[in-house]
């Protein structure tokens, strides 16, 4: 078989992911007490490869609801992590 | 396989057959961008070393030169020269945000005759933006370097056995397998410096977006917020004349801050007015730390504010080393001959996954069709841009304007397109290309060989466009090699052309 995945699935994946990842972004910036400009930019530098790594394990998911539960536990670790990342 | 492995393995197809050919281009045009500064001077005999210019003039000089000839603008930024370069760039942005840009003798400030767009700049706008308007193409070339950056996550992770094909390489099997390999030898190779181009590019070309994000997160929105808080406020200038203050001080003030750096730029904000502000930027090579930025007064000459991207966070140094890794900001000679051949076999692994890809598609699909032209594509931009250098130095040899690069280099692109779909098969076209390819780059450095050298970059370019024919020319004669074993069969674009890459009839059999 050629093509597993279509392109429905395909694109599907990759604009969940881009949400994901600015979700991080948007989680981290608006975490922090003042507008930090270095953790807003650890978010925004991150934000291609968390994208990338969201939209994959999307697509490699043959559940949807098991990938939509990876998909938060990692998008509140990741912006937890930005914060502490931050704090410290 | 795997599902997991197959649904990388077949993403990294569609993405691939996808993004190909813009890649393909973005890297080509990539490579010629190294040498930009070194094409400028190739390009332009009045700023080739001679014995009259060795000492080159001071910012503050060459800023008044630019304005007694007539560069009156309030707002401008100087791009100052570049390790060896024997010139400086200025611009300005006039009310209908058109861009004015000159190019200054950095010896004598005089302005170069040269038109807004020369050939070295029309191959940056090429890598930059694809000569799309700004910002789209900017956010488009950001988001190749996406694709490019997937591509080698998927690429990597979707083999089993990665490490097999650093020392793999089947040239007497078959054709597939020989495209295969090629891909994966290339692939295994070059993976850091493809992951390095592919998120540093995704970073720059993205890098607005990036910017809105933080203004939407933190700055309710508001842009010029944000670009203040990176880069602090903007001055707040008054309408009456001031002496502006003299450089060389500032310069010194920002290299006691950041020792061993390169100035590289000095923008100005209300020229002439007081209130004005000049910012300073450059790359701090000791820490491979590109747009460190000082701003001063530019009536007092007070420092106001200084941008060190190495204290903003991981984030913050990653942004500045992306810059200086992506632009290659080492001024170091070697390290860009070494970029460019780490290029080339980016543009090699291109090549050999898009046969791959081709090799797998049956004629007539929609994608094969796409692959085809892609195909062609890829092996007609050398040429066409080859076609714009000569252009440049039969411009020399017969003292008139050079022409403007964007219709030659499409008309060029046309007729090398033309010439490569008429060929038998793909090693054919590849040979016809190789043999453009050496004509022109041969025929346009002896011709700026035999109009006389006397600066050794014009010298260094020389040779580099003689190695790269040389090169062209052993890729030529090697398929001539082969091709001669096969029937010899009449091509015919209509006929031949449109099935070349299905399973190969009797008279056409190749060995691979």
């Amino acid at each position: 078989m050629r093509q597993p995945i279509g392109w429905r699935r395909g694109i599907n994946s990759a604009v969940l992911g881009l949400f994901a990842a600015l979700t991080v972004a948007m989680l981290a910036g608006t975490g922090s007490a003042t507008p930090s400009i270095p953790v807003l930019l650890n978010a925004t530098v991150l934000l291609v490869p968390l994208w990338l790594a969201f939209s994959l394990l999307l697509l490699l998911q043959r559940r949807w609801w098991r990938a939509l539960l990876m998909l938060c536990a990692l998008v509140a670790l990741s912006s937890v992590l930005l914060l502490w990342a931050d704090a410290s | 396989m795997n599902q997991a492995l197959r649904t990388l393995n077949s993403s990294h197809i569609a993405f691939g057959v996808a993004c190909g050919l813009l890649l393909f281009a973005i890297s080509w045009f990539g490579l010629l961008s190294l040498f930009r500064s070194e094409l400028m001077i190739w390009q332009y005999p009045e700023i080739q070393r001679s014995e009259q210019n060795a000492q080159p003039l001071s910012a503050d000089i060459l800023i008044q030169r630019a304005r007694e000839q007539g560069f009156l603008f309030e707002e401008f930024r100087l791009e100052l020269a570049r390790g060896e370069d024997r010139f400086a760039q200025i611009l300005a942005q006039d009310e209908n945000k058109r861009l004015h840009q000159r190019v200054l003798d950095i010896h004598t400030g005089e302005f170069l005759n040269a038109s807004e767009l020369n050939v070295a700049d029309y191959f940056w706008q090429w890598h930059t933006d694809l000569l799309l308007p700004k910002p789209w193409g900017r956010y488009l070339v950001g988001l190749l370097g996406v694709a490019l950056f997937y591509l080698w996550i998927v690429g990597v992770f979707g083999q089993r056995k990665f490490a097999r094909s650093y020392l793999t390489w089947r040239r007497d099997k078959s054709r597939r397998l020989w495209f295969s390999d090629g891909h994966r030898f290339f692939g295994a190779w070059l993976a850091p410096f493809q992951l390095l181009m592919g998120f540093s590019g995704a970073l720059l070309g993205l890098a607005g977006l990036l910017l809105g994000l933080i203004a939407l997160v933190a700055f309710e929105g508001d842009r010029h917020k944000a670009t203040a808080a990176l880069f602090g406020e903007e001055p707040v200038l008054q309408q009456q004349a001031a002496p502006m203050a003299p450089l060389q001080p500032m310069f010194a003030q920002f290299e006691q801050i950041w020792p061993n750096s390169k100035i590289e730029r000095v923008e100005y904000h209300g020229y002439g007015l007081a209130g004005s502000q000049v910012h300073i930027r450059g790359t701090w090579l000791d820490r491979w730390a590109a747009m460190q930025e000082m701003h001063f007064d530019a009536v007092t000459g007070e420092r106001l504010r200084q941008t060190d991207f190495t204290e903003l966070g991981a984030g913050g140094y990653l942004y500045s080393l992306a810059v200086t890794l992506h632009l290659v900001r080492f001024y170091q000679p070697m390290v860009k001959i070494f970029y460019a051949l780490l290029t080339l076999g980016l543009l090699a692994l291109m090549l050999f996954g898009l046969l791959l890809a081709l090799d797998k598609r049956r004629a007539g699909e929609a994608s094969w069709h796409w692959l085809r032209l892609s195909y062609w594509l890829c092996l007609s931009l050398p040429s066409a841009s080859a076609v714009l250098l000569l252009d440049i130095q039969l411009a020399q040899l017969w003292a008139r304007a050079a022409s403007a690069p964007g219709p030659l280099f499409w008309l060029s692109l046309l007729f090398a397109m033309l010439w490569l779909m008429f060929s038998r098969s793909h090693r054919h076209a590849l040979q016809r290309a190789a043999g453009m390819l050496t004509v022109l780059l041969a025929a346009s450095a002896a011709l700026s060989v035999l109009q006389g050298v006397a600066d050794p970059i014009v010298l260094a370019v020389d040779i580099g466009l003689f190695l790269l024919a040389l090169f062209s020319a052993g890729i030529f004669w090697r398929l001539q090699r082969a091709l001669a074993k096969t029937t010899s069969v009449p091509p015919q674009l209509f006929n031949r052309s449109l099935t070349f890459f299905t399973t190969p009839t009797k008279d056409q059999k190749e060995t691979p």
